[in-house]
């Protein structure tokens, strides 16, 4: 945004509302920025064939991202105690307290945002289509998505967020979005025998 | 005086009918063959006067009861008593004098026993014993009975070429020698009694002996303690035990008030203090419990401005990042003209930034604020649990100084005198434990000694009552020597008188009171069973009679009941003869008595006999009895070949 010239009057223009969107566009782009570390962290890896494969990975990935406690159980090569995790005795007393809770759809978690939130990552030129296996959508990050994953890493606020972008992504590779659905309901059993649109706390 | 002793008639109730003999001659003969039925009368007549008598066949079918008419003393009794053994221990009492029915009287120990009645009509006490004269003897003998006075009275038929009065029965020795001395007066109810008062304090010193001598054995097998020590050690042990329980009472009153003011004060003050810590613990805790709340409270709202951190970061690093495609169909958007100040995309105008700002500084700050509240209620209660920590280990150090402090002075106070308490105690049991061991020595102590007391003191009992037994024999010697005199006298005559083949010399021993023949004591002379026994016992019997009826204190009954002596002098004319003669100048006796006014009791003397010396007839009562006539003739004779003799 430019804020340096005047506004000029716009045949479009409205009368601004300031505050209507304001959270809800700040929570959008909590939102990318969160799916962008996921992004960056498994195209950057050959067990993912250097993309992220699919919105069903991308799903299930991002909602053992949301809920780092739970990661252990779902992915064999995770140990708790991995530092990248950063996980403190609360969050592994109650897994389920986040700061960004899922849905329980019917098939698993999921989040309605997912596709403005990648709309608004392509669009802005920090990701990219690409092909993915039996047609479907991968997505991987741009140079520019890279450069901003990097500085996000470096800052208080995400460095957490993307180590645990990175170690989620390494104990992930090889395995598909249907594989990731499978161990999901296969190990979680319990938090996945509820009613569909129901939170996931 | 010779006691008056008449059988005045024996009645025989029979199944067939009633048989009755009298007998009021001084000198009756029951003559008849062998088998007729006389030794049965003779000892039916035994029966009847409460004996243990040989009963015939012919009485055990037929005769239902036996009636003894007798003459007893002054007293005139009939006696009834029944054959059936169920029945026959009791007999029929009537007293003839009185003519009045007495109470039945029993054969046997129960009361009132016939042989009281019967003893007593003839002036005799019934409660005298026969105690043996050995030393060894510890019994106080049998107890003389009416029927063995009567063993004096009555010579059966198996007897009288035998023994006399059963002298060859050695367990009756003491008996036969007590009837003839109490007979003759050579003894009373006194000696009698003397001499088994003896012989019972015998058995009694033996008895206190042996057990005096087991005690002593044990007592010295046992090692026991000596009785002087066991009684010292006893004084001692009570003295111990008077002075601990005075030691343990003024311990007692100096231990109650043990507990003072202080200690009570000190105590209320531990009370206080351990609640202190008691209250500070339960504080800290629940203050460290509402620390961990405020800890996880802090958290959340950290994690919540954490999240808005985030979300403004993001906002504010993609806020300058332009669309370069449209997120909707992909294309791009570098060429497109956009108006300043509007979206690239929907080419709106861009919102205007201080808005985003100013809420998110309201919502920050509200979660600053409320942080800061948290934090700050956090710090309190970090605070208080610090101070109060501090108060718990102070009141904690408190509780450590004031318990020891009451402790020091509990044992300063109480432990001692608790030790010697438990000291005292133990010394107290101690002793008392030891009085009662020496005080069971000493009575075992005692109890020899009780035991050896007895024996001594039995020992001198038995000494006076054998001085008095001496005193009392003493007194009687005379009477003795004066009884001896006359009997030797009188028996050499008799046996001189009847000219018995073979006897050159005869006396009555004075230790025995048997006859002593040519110079041999009855049991040993022999060969027995001959017309030389029978003589010389029926000379035995008529001295016995003679001497008695000589001196008047005797208490000799004057009768005699003789079974057949003419057949057992085989026959010997000259002998029987003699016999006879003998047995009549006896009962001649009487009327001489009588003629020249002298007092004494009428010989009854009643023999059974085969048959008579003719010369005699005239000077006798005699019945004479045949197998036609026998002595039960209600019952006919079932013939001499199925006769089975009595005593054979």
């Amino acid at each position: 945004m430019n804020n340096e010239a005047a506004p000029e009057p716009n045949k479009y223009a409205r009368t601004p509302q300031p505050d209507k969107y304001a959270l809800l566009r700040e929570d959008l782009a909590y939102h990318q920025a969160r799916v962008l570390l996921l992004i960056t962290a498994v195209s950057a890896l050959r067990g993912h064939q250097g993309k992220l494969d699919g919105l069903t990975k991308l799903a299930k990935l991002d909602f053992l991202l949301r809920y780092p406690a739970l990661a252990h159980l779902v992915l064999d090569d995770l140990d708790p105690n991995d530092r990248r995790l950063n996980l403190t005795r609360r969050d592994l007393a109650e897994p389920t307290s986040v700061e960004a809770p899922m849905i329980r759809y019917k098939f698993g978690p999921w989040d309605d945002r997912y596709y403005p939130m990648i709309g608004a990552l392509v669009g802005r030129g920090l990701v990219r289509y690409a092909r993915g296996r039996r047609g479907s959508v991968a997505l991987v990050s741009t140079p520019a998505g890279k450069r901003l994953t990097a500085e996000m890493s470096s800052s208080n606020e995400w460095r957490i967020m993307a180590s645990r972008s990175r170690a989620i992504a390494d104990a992930s590779a090889g395995l598909t979005g249907s594989n990731l659905k499978d161990l999901i309901y296969q190990r979680l059993a319990g938090l996945m025998d509820r009613p569909h649109r129901q939170v996931i706390r | 005086m010779t006691t008056t002793f008449r059988l005045d008639a024996v009645t025989l109730q029979t199944t067939e009918g009633e048989v009755r003999y009298t007998f009021p001659s001084d000198l009756s003969v029951l003559a008849g063959p062998t088998g007729v039925g006389k030794t049965t009368l003779l000892e039916l007549v035994k029966f009847g006067y409460g004996g243990e008598a040989e009963i015939a066949e012919v009485a055990r079918d037929y005769v239902v009861e036996v009636r003894i008419d007798t003459t007893l003393g002054d007293s005139r009794f009939r006696l009834a008593r029944t054959i059936d053994p169920s029945k026959r221990k009791t007999v029929r009492v009537i007293d003839l004098v009185a003519r009045e029915r007495l109470a039945d009287h029993y054969t046997t120990n129960a009361e009132p026993r016939l042989s009281s009645l019967l003893l007593s009509a003839l002036g005799l006490p019934d409660d005298m014993r026969a105690p043996s004269r050995t030393n060894v003897s510890r019994n106080t003998g049998s107890r003389i009975s009416f029927i063995d006075i009567f063993g004096f009275l009555y010579v059966p038929q198996r007897e009288i070429n035998r023994d006399i009065a059963h002298s060859d029965e050695s367990v009756r020795e003491p008996k036969r020698k007590a009837v003839f001395e109490l007979l003759f007066g050579l003894t009373d109810a006194d000696t009698l009694n003397q001499r088994s008062l003896i012989n019972e304090l015998q058995g009694k010193i033996d008895t206190a002996e042996i057990e005096a001598r087991n005690v002593a054995g044990f007592l010295a097998s046992s090692n026991t303690t000596t009785q002087e020590n066991a009684h010292s050690l006893v004084q001692e042990a009570r003295s111990v035990e008077a002075k601990t329980k005075v030691r343990i009472t003024e311990l007692r009153a100096a231990l109650d008030p043990v507990e003072d003011r202080k200690t009570s004060v000190l105590r209320d003050l531990l009370a206080d203090t351990e609640r202190t810590v008691a209250d500070c613990r339960s504080q800290v805790v629940a203050l460290q419990r509402r620390e961990r709340e405020y800890r996880v409270e802090l958290q959340q709202v950290q994690d919540d401005l954490d999240r808005l951190s985030r979300i403004s970061d993001a906002g504010h690093r993609l806020a300058d990042i332009e669309f370069e495609v449209c997120p909707r169909c992909v294309q791009s958007l570098a060429t497109r003209e956009v108006p300043t100040g509007a979206c690239r995309v929907c080419l709106q105008p861009d919102p205007a930034p201080a808005g985003t700002a100013e809420f998110d500084q309201y919502e920050s700050k509200q979660l600053r604020d409320q942080f800061n509240e948290i934090e700050s209620q956090l710090h309190a209660a970090s605070s208080q649990i610090e101070e109060t920590s501090n108060t718990e280990a102070t009141a904690v150090r408190r509780v450590a100084e004031l318990t020891a402090l009451i402790e020091s002075r509990t044992r300063e106070r109480i432990t001692p005198r608790l030790q010697a308490f438990a000291d005292l105690s133990e010394r107290l049991a101690e002793a008392r434990s030891l009085q009662r061991e020496m005080e069971g020595t000493l009575r075992q102590w005692d109890r020899l000694q009780d035991l050896e007391l007895a024996a001594r003191e039995l020992r001198s009992e038995r000494e006076n009552a054998k001085a008095e037994l001496q005193r009392l024999e003493e007194a009687l010697e005379e009477r003795r020597e004066q009884i001896f005199s006359d009997l030797n006298e009188e028996y050499g005559h008799t046996i001189s008188l009847l000219g018995v083949p073979g006897i050159t010399s005869a006396s009555i021993d004075s230790r025995t009171y048997l006859p002593v023949i040519n110079g041999t004591p009855w049991r040993k002379h022999g060969p027995r069973g001959g017309g030389i026994t029978t003589a010389a016992q029926t000379a035995y019997w008529a001295t016995l009679l003679a001497v008695a009826q000589k001196h008047s204190w005797t208490h000799y009954p004057a009768f005699l009941l003789v079974d057949s002596p003419r057949q057992s002098v085989n026959d010997s004319e000259a002998l029987s003869q003699a016999l006879y003669r003998r047995l009549v100048a006896l009962a001649d006796t009487n009327r001489e008595f009588s003629r020249i006014g002298v007092n004494r009791a009428k010989i009854q003397i009643i023999i059974a006999d085969n048959s008579l010396p003719t010369a005699y007839r005239s000077d006798y009562a005699q019945v004479d009895f045949s197998i036609e006539n026998p002595t039960v003739p209600t019952i006919r004779h079932p013939g001499p070949a199925k006769v089975k003799l009595l005593g054979s």
